[in-house]
C-alpha cells in the first residue's frame, strides 16, 4: 500500500523537467519517432493516396489491359502440406495470367509426391526438385531461371493471400516504371492461437503494416517481405536474383535501391501468414531475422554509407535510421537503464512502473489511432485490444533481449552463417567471400 | 532291334522302323505319312529345319506330332527353340539305331495315353503338349527366349500349334493349364506386352508430358554455393574453356561438392519448349505401333511349369469331363461307359442277328471355330449338334464325345446306315449354314459294323484311321 502511496505521490511531484529526465528514452526516441512522426506521415499519406488515385487507376487500366505473364515462384522445404492450400488461394486470384513455379528444396516430406500430383493436375505449371538441399535462395533462384513472367511474385508455401492480392501488388509497376520491387502487406492469420500469436499480430499491423507504409511514403521502405514480395523480372535478373540467406527478403530490397530502383509497400496486397504460437519458437525465428541486420546492413551493404559509384543519399538515410533505431538505441537502452540505475536507485521502482504504465498507455493509443489507417481485415482489432498492454514486454523486454543476444552473436561471431536454416554448404562458401 | 538298313530315296528302315526322310520342300500330306514310325529332316537350311519341325509337331494327329524328329548331320540351328523339337542327330549308323530304339520307344509311350481331351478351347493344344511331355519322358515345360515369337518367349511344346503373332495365346492356354490344376508354374521372369496386340517387343521411351514427343534434352542442374545461383550446366559452360564458371558472379567452378554441386536434373522439350524434371516413359510396340503409357501395360509371367499329379493321372487316364457335356440336353456317355456298352455289344452281335453299327461323326475344324468365336459358341454349337443327332437315335442307341470334336454312336438295328449317316450330317450342315453361315465345318463320318470287328478298341482305332487319313 505504501508503494502505491509512494508512487503516486513520485508521479504527481515529477514535473515536466524531471519527467524528461526519467522518462527520456522514452519521450525523444520512442514517441516522437513512432508515434508523432508516424501519425504525421499516416496523414499526409491518406492525402498522398487520394491525390494519386487517378494515376493508380490508370496503372491498374494498364496491367489489366497489358495482363502480362507473371510467374509465381513458391521456393520451400517441407512445405507439402501446405501447397494444396496455398495453390487454392492462388487459384482464386482475380489475376489470372500466371505461371505458378514451386520449388522443392531437397525435402524430406512428401512435398515431392504432393507437388508432382499438383503438376499433373495442372495445379502448377512447373515443380521443381533439388535432391540437394541448396538453401531457400538458391531454391528461388531456380525458379526465376525458368520463369517466364514480366513480373515475379515470390510466395511462401504456408501463407494464403486475399483474391486480389497479385493484382494489386501489381498496379504499382504501371504507376512507376522505376519501381523495381513492391511488398505487400503480411497479416497475422493465426492471430488467436495463442498469446504468442495475439502479440505478433499487433507487432505485424503496427510495424510491418503502419511502420511500412510510412518508411515507403518516406522512400527508405528496406525490407520486402520474404513471404510477399513482387519484382520487376528485369530488375531481378539484374541484380541476379537472391544471394545465400538468412535475411534474403532484406538484401533483395537493398540490392534493387542500390541499383537505383525504387522499392515501394502496397498495403493493399494482403497475405496472411501463420505466426509462431510460441515464443521459443518466435525467438528462433528473431534470433535469424535480426543477425541479419548486422550481416547486411554493416556488413555486406556497408559501402551504402561511404561515396561509391552507386551511393544514394536515400539508401544513405534509410540505412542510418535502420541502424540507429534498431542497434544503436538498442543499445543505448542498457546505458539508459544504467544511467537509472546509478542516478535514480531509489526511484528505479517508481521508474520501472511508470515505463510500463507510460508504454502501455502509448501501445493502446497507437493501436486504435493506426487502427483509423487500418486496410481491410479489421475484425481482429477488437480481439486483439487487450493484448496491446503485454506489448510493452513484448516489445521492450521479449524482442530487445533477442535482438541484443542477435546482434552481439553475429557483430562478433557471424552466427549467421552457422544458422541452420540455410546449408552449412553454402554458408561457408558465403562466409568465405564474405558475403 | 533289327539293325538290318535299307535305304531309298525317301524312306529309311531299321529293322521294322521305317522313317521318312525329308529333304526337300514339296508340300507334305502328312495323314500319307502316319504309317511312318519317325521322321528324319535331311537338310542343313536352318529355316527349312525350323518350319518341318513346327509342321510335325503343330500337325492336330498325335500319329504325326508325336514320331521322332531326327536331324541328318548337326548343321547350325539358329533358333534354340528347333533344338527342343528335334529328337536327336543322326551322324552315323550308330544314331540310327538310337533313332530306331527312340521312335519304338515313343509309340510304346504313345499307347498308354488316353484320348480325351481337355475340355476348353485350348484343350487339344494342352493335350499335345502333355502327349510329348509323357512320351518324352519330360515333366517340365520350359520357355526359350526367342526373337521370333511375339513375346520373345517359346514354349516349342505349344508354341507350334500358333503362328509367332499368336505367341499370347501360348501363355492363356497355360495359364488356363495351371488353373485347371494340370501343370505348376514356377517363376521365371516377368513381361509387359502391348494393350493391343499383346506383342513384348516394345521400345520404352521417356517423352515430354506435355507434348509427348521424345524429341527431351536432360541436363544437370548446377548449384553455385557461394553465390546461390543455379541453373542448367549449359548456363556454366564456356565457349572456349573446359572451366566451368558461374553466370551471376563469375567465379570459375572448382571442386563438386566443395563450392558446387549437381542437386538435380532438368529436360527440355526441343518440339514444345516446355520445361520439366519428371519425363513420362511411354511404350511404343513395334509390332502395331500402337503408344502406350507404361502404367497401362499388361504383364504376364513367363513361368516353366510341371506337371502336377493330376496332369500326369490325366495323360494315362483320361481328362474328366465336367463342362459343357454336362450341359447338355442330351444323354453323352463317358468314355469308360460308352466302351463298356460298345463291348457288350459287340460280344451280343457275335452271337445273335443284328446288324448294330459303330459310327464315328468327326468335326475336323472345330478347334479353329472355337478360336474364332469363342468357347461358348462352340459348346452352343455342340449342344445343337448333339441334339440332332440324338433325334435320329432309337432308345437303345447311345453316343459319346470324345477330344470335344468327335461323337461316337452305336446305332442298333439300322437298315441303311450310309443313307442314315448321310441324312445325318446333312441335318448338322444345314444347321450351321441356318446360324453361321459363314462357318464351313469339316465333316468326316465312318463306320463299322460291330459283326466284323474283334474288339471296341480296334474297332474305334480302325474307324479313327479312316477318318483321320482322310
Amino acid at each position: 500500500m505504501n508503494l502505491l502511496t509512494d508512487f503516486f505521490s513520485f508521479i504527481s511531484n515529477i514535473g515536466l523537467e524531471k519527467f524528461f529526465r526519467y522518462f527520456y528514452f522514452f519521450v525523444i526516441f520512442e514517441f516522437f519517432r513512432f508515434f508523432v512522426l508516424e501519425v504525421l506521415v499516416l496523414v499526409y499519406w491518406v492525402r498522398a493516396k487520394r491525390l494519386r488515385r487517378p494515376a493508380m487507376e490508370e496503372a491498374h487500366f494498364e496491367l489489366m489491359n497489358r495482363r502480362p505473364l507473371v510467374s509465381i515462384i513458391i521456393p520451400g522445404r517441407n512445405e507439402g502440406k501446405h501447397l494444396f492450400k496455398l495453390v487454392e488461394s492462388l487459384r482464386k486470384q482475380t489475376y489470372t495470367n500466371t505461371q505458378i513455379i514451386v520449388v522443392d528444396d531437397g525435402s524430406d516430406d512428401d512435398t515431392a509426391v504432393i507437388g508432382r500430383n499438383l503438376e499433373r493436375r495442372g495445379y502448377v505449371d512447373l515443380f521443381l526438385r533439388n535432391d540437394v538441399r541448396g538453401g531457400k535462395s538458391s531454391a528461388a533462384n531456380l525458379a526465376l531461371r525458368y520463369a517466364r513472367g514480366e513480373f515475379i511474385v515470390a510466395l511462401d508455401a504456408d501463407c494464403n493471400y486475399l483474391p486480389d492480392a497479385i493484382e494489386r501488388i501489381l498496379i504499382p509497376f504501371y504507376y512507376d516504371k522505376m519501381i523495381g520491387g513492391v511488398g505487400g502487406s503480411v497479416q497475422v492469420y493465426n492471430f488467436d492461437d495463442s498469446v504468442a500469436s495475439a502479440l505478433q499480430a499487433i507487432e505485424y499491423f503496427d510495424t510491418i503494416s503502419v511502420g511500412r507504409i510510412v518508411s515507403s511514403e518516406l522512400g527508405i521502405y528496406r525490407v520486402i517481405s520474404g513471404a510477399f514480395g513482387a519484382f520487376r523480372k528485369e530488375a531481378i535478373e539484374k541484380i541476379g536474383g537472391w544471394d545465400v540467406g538468412p535475411g534474403m527478403d532484406g538484401d533483395i530490397s537493398v540490392k534493387l535501391r542500390k541499383l537505383g530502383y525504387k522499392v515501394k509497400f502496397e498495403p493493399d496486397a494482403i497475405c496472411r501468414t501463420n505466426a509462431p504460437s510460441t515464443f521459443k519458437k518466435l525467438a528462433k525465428q528473431r534470433l535469424r531475422w535480426d543477425k541479419s541486420l548486422i550481416r547486411f546492413r554493416l556488413r555486406k551493404h556497408n559501402d551504402v554509407f561511404f561515396p561509391t559509384k552507386t551511393f544514394l543519399w536515400i539508401n544513405f538515410f534509410s540505412f542510418l535510421e535502420n541502424v540507429f533505431y534498431n542497434v544503436f538505441l538498442n543499445f543505448k537502452w542498457y546505458f539508459y537503464l544504467g544511467d537509472m540505475f546509478i542516478n535514480f536507485l531509489s526511484f528505479l521502482p517508481f521508474i520501472f512502473i511508470a515505463n510500463i504504465l507510460l508504454y502501455a498507455t502509448y501501445n493502446i493509443l497507437k493501436y486504435l489511432i493506426f487502427g483509423l489507417f487500418r486496410l481491410r481485415r479489421k475484425e481482429a482489432i477488437i480481439y486483439l485490444l487487450p493484448y496491446t498492454p503485454l506489448m510493452v514486454f513484448y516489445f521492450g523486454y521479449f524482442l530487445r533481449i533477442i535482438r541484443t543476444r542477435a546482434y552481439l552473436q553475429e557483430f562478433f561471431f557471424k552466427a549467421s552463417y552457422n544458422d541452420n536454416w540455410n546449408p552449412s554448404k553454402s554458408s561457408r562458401a558465403a562466409k568465405a567471400l564474405r558475403i | 532291334m533289327d539293325t538290318n538298313l535299307h535305304s531309298t530315296n525317301s524312306v529309311v528302315t531299321v529293322g521294322k522302323i521305317r522313317f521318312y526322310k525329308i529333304n526337300d520342300r514339296i508340300a507334305f500330306f502328312w495323314n500319307a505319312l502316319m504309317a511312318y514310325d519317325g521322321f528324319i529332316i535331311d537338310s542343313s537350311n536352318a529355316v527349312f529345319i525350323r518350319s518341318v519341325a513346327r509342321e510335325i509337331r503343330g500337325h492336330h494327329q498325335p500319329e504325326i506330332y508325336l514320331k521322332g524328329i531326327f536331324l541328318m548331320g548337326n548343321p547350325e540351328l539358329k533358333n534354340r527353340a528347333v533344338y527342343s523339337l528335334i529328337d536327336g542327330f543322326i551322324l552315323g549308323e550308330e544314331d540310327l539305331n538310337m533313332a530306331a530304339n527312340r521312335a519304338q520307344e515313343y509309340f510304346l509311350r504313345s499307347l498308354d495315353i488316353h484320348t480325351s481331351v481337355p475340355k476348353g478351347v485350348y484343350g487339344s493344344i494342352i493335350k499335345k503338349a502333355f502327349d510329348l511331355l509323357y512320351t518324352r519322358q519330360n515333366k517340365t515345360l520350359s520357355p526359350i527366349r526367342d526373337t521370333h515369337s511375339i513375346i520373345g518367349y517359346n514354349y516349342p511344346e505349344l508354341s507350334v500349334s500358333f503362328d509367332e503373332n499368336e505367341e499370347p495365346q501360348v501363355l492363356d492356354a497355360l495359364e488356363w493349364a495351371d488353373k485347371e490344376g494340370l501343370i505348376w508354374p514356377d517363376f521365371q521372369e516377368r513381361i509387359y506386352v502391348c494393350t493391343s496386340c499383346s506383342g513384348g517387343f516394345l521400345s520404352f521411351r521417356e517423352v515430354c508430358p506435355h507434348c509427348k514427343s521424345s524429341n527431351i534434352d536432360g541436363e544437370d542442374l548446377v548449384h553455385h554455393f557461394p553465390c546461390a545461383y543455379i541453373g542448367p550446366l549449359s548456363d556454366f559452360q564456356l565457349e572456349d574453356s573446359s572451366v566451368l564458371n558461374c553466370p551471376k558472379c563469375n567465379k570459375d567452378l572448382h571442386h563438386i561438392g566443395v563450392d558446387y554441386d549437381k542437386p538435380s536434373v532438368i529436360n527440355h522439350c526441343n518440339n514444345c519448349d516446355s520445361i520439366f524434371q519428371d519425363v513420362y516413359v511411354k511404350a511404343k510396340c513395334m509390332n502395331c505401333e500402337t503408344d502406350m503409357d507404361v502404367q497401362y501395360l499388361k504383364s504376364r509371367n513367363i513361368n516353366s511349369y510341371k506337371l502336377t499329379k493330376k496332369g500326369r493321372q490325366a495323360i494315362t487316364k483320361g481328362y474328366s469331363y465336367d463342362g459343357i457335356e454336362e450341359q447338355m440336353d442330351v444323354t453323352l456317355h463317358s468314355m469308360d461307359s460308352f466302351l463298356s456298352l460298345l463291348r457288350y455289344d459287340i460280344i451280343r452281335e457275335s452271337r445273335e442277328l443284328g446288324d448294330d453299327v459303330l459310327t464315328g461323326i468327326y468335326f475336323e475344324n472345330l478347334n479353329d471355330f472355337a478360336s474364332q468365336f469363342g468357347e461358348f459358341r462352340r459348346q452352343s454349337l455342340m449342344r445343337e449338334i448333339a441334339l440332332i443327332v440324338q433325334q435320329r437315335l432309337n432308345d437303345l442307341d447311345y453316343i459319346c464325345l470324345e477330344q470335344s470334336n468327335l461323337f461316337w454312336i452305336v446305332i442298333h438295328d439300322v437298315k441303311n446306315i450310309e443313307k442314315a449317316l448321310e441324312n445325318l450330317v446333312k441335318d448338322i450342315k444345314e444347321l450351321i449354314d441356318r446360324n453361321l453361315p459363314s462357318v464351313k465345318l469339316s465333316i468326316i463320318f465312318e463306320y463299322n459294323h460291330l459283326k466284323a470287328v474283334s474288339s471296341a478298341d480296334a474297332c474305334m482305332i480302325d474307324l479313327k484311321k479312316k477318318m483321320l487319313v482322310e
